[in-house]
């Protein structure tokens, strides 16, 4: 292989470990992220919902929007933190019931 | 080089097929506020934003398989619903490059004398409408996402 062909492909090598592999990792997601469903509803739906109820969730949502959670280790960051954000949003929901429960008494 | 998505040297720099790219395009809206907002649409690979900046509000959309025409008049009957005069305030309109997965195993970021940087080399951050040079800086702002869906 001639110098500049190694080089290259050294290059690319460092580029996909900087950042590239992260960039095809997110156009992975993106069609999932946009038009997919979960629950029964679109997956923005979602995400819109969990980060109201979820401070955890909505603190991952902000680093994602700020650049400082890679695509990446996304998957394994909400995995990390699904016992904690499902149990905020659940507390978060029974709360609200609660509250218009006691407004309507 | 640095050419943007619209290179025009055939032999250099990532080759973009039309489901390579996306439009983006918004306006700047003399105004203010404190918080960005993102606004998800109904079958829209892609999203609305307001970004707050120094005097003004850039607002925009970006989206993947949609014409700009479309995409226009999905952000104006979103600003109009908000009450947030458009008309008359500057125009702006970008072509993206968003990579198809496939593209990415095959992109052509440097050969022979030459490497591509930026929007040439289709280096783009979907969720932030942010090319990675920013990547390399440490945002001191957080930024409070209002996020919305419709």
């Amino acid at each position: 292989m001639s110098e500049v062909a190694e080089k290259l492909v050294q290059y690319r090598k460092l580029l996909r470990r900087d950042f590239a592999a992260d960039l095809e990792f997110g156009s992975r997601l993106a069609k999932r992220v946009f038009l997919g469903r979960f629950l029964f509803g679109s997956v923005p739906a979602r995400m819109v919902q969990f980060t109201r109820r979820s401070p955890r969730f909505s603190a991952i949502m902000q680093d994602l929007f700020a650049g400082k959670q890679p695509y990446l280790g996304l998957k394994k960051r909400l995995f990390r933190n699904l016992n904690g954000s499902l149990y905020e949003i659940g507390m978060s929901l029974g709360f609200s019931r609660l509250l218009s429960r006691n407004a309507r008494a | 080089m640095a050419t943007g998505a619209r290179n025009p040297l055939r032999q250099v720099g990532t080759q973009l097929r039309p489901e390579d790219t996306m439009a983006a395009l918004g306006y700047y809206i003399p105004g203010e506020q404190e918080r960005i907002d993102i606004q998800f649409l109904p079958g829209l690979e892609g999203y609305i934003w307001v970004f707050p900046r120094c005097g003004h509000l850039s607002v925009g959309i970006c989206g993947k398989g949609q014409p700009a025409a479309v995409l226009r008049k999905r952000l104006e009957q979103y600003l109009n619903e908000r009450d947030i005069t458009w008309k008359g305030a500057a125009f702006y309109s970008h072509l993206l490059p968003s990579l198809d997965t496939g593209s990415w195993k095959k992109n052509r970021v440097a050969g022979e004398g030459w490497m591509a940087v930026g929007d040439a080399a289709a280096w783009w951050i979907r969720s932030r409408e942010k090319g990675c040079t920013t990547r390399f800086v440490r945002p001191t702002w957080r930024p409070a996402p209002c996020f919305g869906s419709e």
